[in-house]
């Protein structure tokens, strides 16, 4: 069974990702602030993130950094943001997230987006 | 130099010649009413003015080493002493050049010695007039200079507060959304036909409030000359292809016929696709909104000014010859009793044309009541780079 850890301090935000994930066969591991999210990274070696950009301690862009230095380039980790402003997109991709998807995600599409990365 | 010194204080006038009897006449008139200084030279006329900033200087010309005339200039090139009015005074050069000479180094008058008590009195009497007008003006200057600064930060403020409420906005929706999305797919269990119809308006309701939201980013960005465009080579042939494709669903679903014309080859052009797509999806979702029955044709052609015109033409409601002007304001969906059936966010226009003129193209509108309206782009094929 895949792996999936959702970093997310939205509570309903994270509901909604386990309500769509528990559509598949996928083992779900949350966590709600930056550095509880680089902790069950390393333990568990996930095989995909999604993470928020906006946490309260560590932002997004600097988790998934220190997630790269331990992990390296094998997990793919995509940014899933309210940051829809020009540039925030590049700078998800320059912080080493793999893949971008927009807030408010489309629940038809989600899925698939998260297949293609698997 | 501050505005009280005319206001509450006594004038500050410098006397300056090397005569000293002269001087005391010139204490004796002006004495009781100002402030007075004294210098017997030009250098010390400087310096005293420099140090003391006096709000007039009375000046004789004909002085030992450094005469009026220099003394002037020198005043006149000094960074602190170029606006205080200066009068100049002598007995010898009264002749009409010498006097042209003096006012056109910058002396405001000149008086001629003897010196008429009465004339002196009404000359410092008219340069306290004027700098009274000039206090006040420059007052009203720092003033206006104190409220530009206000309202560039308040502008400033602004751009920040519209960029983090629709970050903030984006996030309660993604669960309006995702939540209700995810109900329409009925897979934690079957909901009936109603509950489906009810669901679908929220749904439609929350698209409508992201497209809002979306809308108002958009514009603030480029009010605050915040847009990057991006721009790359495309065929936008098949841009306006996959538009179409994309929203061909709906007109279908509402009974429209919608047509296509354009030639079949490749057209390459050279700017940023996304606002281009941006811009024709309105003049979409506009036709799609605005007509009952009948059809939408898009056509894509070229005119001789190198540019593609691309044409969105409905047979809709049309828009009334006195609104076409206000046509792309923000917030002028015309008449209230349409707006309550054509939901938009009144922004959608207005964004087009902003985003046409960052794009260089610009947009013509022709329409007429109950027979329909065509909006055209007309796009350049080549975006001048040095002009972004």
């Amino acid at each position: 069974m895949k792996k999936i850890l959702i970093i997310e301090d939205n509570e309903d935000n994270a509901f909604l990702f386990r309500s769509l994930l528990s559509l598949r066969e996928f083992e779900i591991i949350e966590a709600a602030t930056g550095l509880d999210g680089i902790e069950l990274a390393e333990q568990n070696v996930p095989d995909l993130i999604l993470m928020d950009i906006q946490l309260p301690d560590l932002n997004g862009l600097e988790t998934t950094r220190r997630i790269r230095v331990i992990l390296g380039d094998r997990v793919p980790i995509l940014a899933v943001t309210s940051y829809a402003m020009t540039g925030d997109r590049e700078r998800c991709l320059a912080a080493g997230c793999t893949g971008y998807i927009e807030k408010p995600i489309k629940p038809e599409t989600f899925l698939r987006e998260i297949d293609s990365f698997l | 130099m501050n505005a009280k010194s005319v206001g509450g204080f006594p004038m500050k006038i410098l006397v300056v010649d090397d005569n000293k009897d002269n001087v005391e006449l010139m204490k004796q008139i002006l004495e009781d009413e100002y402030n007075l200084h004294v210098a017997y030279s030009g250098e010390e006329c400087i310096e005293k003015a420099i140090a003391q900033q006096p709000d007039l200087i009375l000046l004789d010309v004909n002085m030992p080493d450094m005469d009026g005339y220099e003394t002037m200039q020198k005043l006149k090139q000094g960074p602190t002493t170029w606006y205080i009015p200066v009068i100049f005074a002598s007995a010898f050069y009264t002749d009409s050049a010498m006097i042209v000479k003096g006012l056109e180094q910058g002396a405001f008058d000149y008086l001629t010695k003897p010196i008429d008590e009465d004339i002196l009195q009404a000359k410092v009497r008219a340069v306290k007039r004027i700098k009274r007008a000039e206090d006040e003006i420059r007052h009203q200057k720092d003033e206006l200079q104190l409220i530009n600064n206000k309202l560039q930060s308040a502008d400033k403020l602004k751009s920040i507060f519209l960029a983090s409420m629709s970050h903030e906005l984006r996030t309660p929706l993604n669960s309006i959304i995702g939540f209700t999305g995810l109900m329409l797919m009925q897979v934690a269990g079957s909901i009936n036909e109603q509950q489906k119809e009810q669901l679908n308006r929220v749904k439609r309701n929350a698209d409508h409030l992201l497209e809002l939201i979306n809308d108002v980013l958009d514009i603030s960005k480029i009010e605050a000359d915040k847009v990057e465009l991006a721009i790359s080579s495309f065929d936008i042939c098949a841009l306006v292809g996959e538009i179409i494709q994309n929203i061909a669903p709906e007109f279908e679903e509402k009974g429209l016929e919608l047509a296509l014309n354009r030639p079949e080859i490749a057209i390459m052009v050279t700017s940023d696709p996304r606002r281009v797509r941006q811009i024709l999806m309105n003049f979409m979702s506009n036709a799609l909104k605005f007509t009952k029955q009948g059809s939408i044709t898009v056509e894509l052609n070229f005119n001789e000014a190198h540019q593609v015109v691309i044409t969105v033409e409905d047979t809709g409601i049309g828009i009334p010859t006195e609104n076409m002007d206000k046509l792309f304001e923000p917030f002028q969906q015309i008449s209230s009793d349409l707006t309550n059936h054509y939901k938009g966010t009144g922004l959608g226009l207005y964004l087009c044309k902003k985003l046409s003129s960052l794009i260089q193209a610009d947009i013509q509108v022709i329409s007429e009541i109950n027979v329909g309206s065509k909006f055209t782009l007309n796009l350049p094929n080549k975006i001048k780079m040095d002009v972004i």
